[in-house]
């Protein structure tokens, strides 16, 4: 009996952890494989090289790609951000008429499958004279990190003691004020990781890209597209262990952001004692 | 989830304008868009982007396009497809989540936010990159096969992309991560002391885990289940990049009617009925999600 049991517990850790390697393996080889100095497709034997980040930097198509990627993810997170945390603060400070179906709506475009976003979006934009433009781009990023920032600055807000804000008003301060100085810095982490995820979705973000893209406002995912399809080059590995490198920063930079912040509470709790 | 009683006075239109404008421009909007094209009557030039135009002649309401497509065989056998795809990688997916999920909730802390950022950690990679590191573990000469053929399973090599097989591999290793994500949150939400308690009375650990744990974790996998057949019958990238012109799904159509046949019509309308294959997916979906539930107030 004792025997059987270690047995399956043994058998479940090694599945377990099997698993977990298997998920982390192709994300392991791509990058192990972007730092070949071969010209094909084939882990380094020896000596590590950077070539393929140098190549990279060098092709005017390559970085135009990033720096597009890049700024179609500030401009859909800035956008996120500021209807996302609206909506969220509306949601569970205000009644008001259409609250649960809002609520609701905004997390549909989560469910609709992205191509079908994009075959809507790719009419319509061309109508509204967006299409070309990095705006559009962003628009279609932007249906994902709203309904994003709004889950997480609203889980943030419920978290929230009211009778903080309660006090606030007693001792005369305006709606405004009292979010800017009491419930802002409260959610302000909740807020940072929203952004951070909504950015991490645009920078990976690959279909509504492939509606929407034109010569001119291709981001980087789209510009790995054809090679991926047609020619496989350890350029495509490098390419994207540079947004990953980015979207890593950003998490390291959040997570500092907080930390600094709590640093600093705890030293002003510390004074006045 | 209650809200606080209204202390703030007057209405929210500020703080809900912006995300109401967002939704109704490039939500909305698109999608009615998406009928309004689908009811055009095709007329297909190529040209993309050089003096616009040309992918549907303006000002006909026709439903042409549904026609031709519910009257094909080739459309029906690629909705076929699409559907029985997006229910095998919902299975597979609740059946490699599952204990991957039960393996994941019993660790210690530590040893779990560090298994549950392996899980995440792919998400935060371009999928393009992932699919083609997939590739390469796949490929005739790639560990997977290496593995295989040492143990003797098969006398050679097989292959495991441009086929079926990949595609499945490609979509479940895309949806895994949520799938996990979902069913550790259920995991954790049981009482930790309510298996400990079936043992002392005497249920041997199978009989525990079949009695508590699984039936209290039900809805966790209904809506674990649920997630990874939305995302699943969106399939494309696997489609396209790990099967083979025989793989062909609803996605992968859309696109193709758009930019390669220039038919924006027939596209659009691949795309509504994909909508309404989601839907009526997820109508069926509640009889087995409702026996899951169930089975949790069982006696």
């Amino acid at each position: 009996m004792r025997r059987s049991l270690s047995l399956s517990r043994l058998f479940e850790n090694v599945f377990g952890l099997g698993t977990l390697l298997l998920l982390l393996w192709p994300l392991a080889y791509a990058v192990w494989i972007s730092f070949t100095p071969s010209e094909l497709l084939e882990p380094p034997r020896g000596e590590l090289s950077l070539r393929w980040y140098r190549r990279f930097f060098e092709l005017p198509q390559w970085t135009a790609g990033l720096w597009n990627s890049l700024k179609v993810a500030g401009l859909s997170v800035v956008g996120s951000l500021v209807g996302g945390t609206g909506l969220a603060v509306a949601a569970t400070r205000y009644h008001f008429r259409g609250r649960r179906l809002l609520s609701g709506v905004v997390l549909l475009p989560l469910f609709v499958p992205a191509v079908v976003l994009g075959m809507g979006l790719l009419p319509w934009l061309r109508f509204l004279g967006l299409w070309g433009s990095l705006w559009s781009l962003a628009a279609g990023h932007g249906l994902w990190s709203l309904p994003v920032v709004f889950l997480v600055v609203r889980s943030a807000l419920e978290e929230v003691d009211p009778s903080l804000e309660e006090a606030a008003r007693g001792l005369g301060a305006s709606p405004f004020l009292t979010f800017r100085r009491v419930t802002l810095p409260l959610i302000l982490p909740a807020v940072l990781s929203g952004a951070v995820m909504g950015i991490v979705l645009s920078l990976n973000e690959f279909m509504i890209a492939l509606f929407l893209a034109t010569p001119d406002t291709e981001t980087l995912p789209k510009v790995i597209w054809p090679n991926l399809r047609y020619t496989l080059t350890p350029l495509v590995a490098a390419a994207s262990c540079v947004t990953m490198l980015l979207t890593l920063l950003g998490l390291a930079l959040t997570a500092s952001l907080l930390r600094v912040e709590r640093f600093v509470d705890r030293l002003v709790s510390r004074g006045k004692q | 989830m209650t809200p606080h009683r209204s202390r703030h006075g007057g209405r929210p239109y500020l703080l809900v304008a912006p995300a109401v404008a967002l939704l109704l421009l490039f939500f909305v909007a698109p999608m009615l868009q998406l009928v309004r094209v689908s009811l055009y009557e095709g007329g297909g030039r190529s040209g993309f982007g050089i003096g616009g135009g040309g992918f549907y002649k303006p000002g006909t309401w026709t439903l042409q396009a549904y026609r031709t497509l519910l009257g094909e065989t080739y459309f029906r056998e690629v909705l076929t497809f699409t559907v029985l795809l997006g229910v095998g990688v919902a299975g597979i997916t609740l059946a490699i989540a599952y204990p991957l999920s039960l393996f994941i909730h019993r660790l210690p802390p530590r040893a779990k936010s560090l298994a549950l950022t392996a899980v995440v950690l792919p998400k935060l990679a371009n999928v393009l990159v992932l699919i083609y590191g997939l590739e390469l573990l796949l490929s005739s000469s790639g560990p997977v096969n290496g593995l295989l053929v040492g143990l003797g399973a098969v006398s050679e090599p097989v292959t495991l992309f441009h086929n079926l097989p990949g595609v499945l591999i490609g979509e479940t290793y895309l949806i895994l991560p949520y799938a996990v994500l979902v069913l550790v949150a259920a995991l954790d939400r049981i009482d930790p002391t309510l298996l400990p308690a079936a043992r002392g009375l005497g249920a041997g650990p199978l009989w525990a885990f079949w009695r508590t744990t699984l039936p209290l974790s039900a809805p966790g996998i209904a809506l674990a289940a649920l997630l990874s057949l939305i995302w699943a019958l969106g399939a494309f990238i696997g489609p396209v990049l790990l099967g083979s012109p025989q793989e062909l799904t609803l996605a992968v159509e859309v696109q193709r009617q758009t930019f390669e046949n220039i038919n924006w019509p027939r596209g659009a309308a691949t795309a509504v009925l994909m909508l309404v294959t989601l839907a009526a997916c997820l109508t069926l979906y509640q009889v087995p999600a409702r026996i899951l539930r169930r089975w949790r107030s069982m006696p």
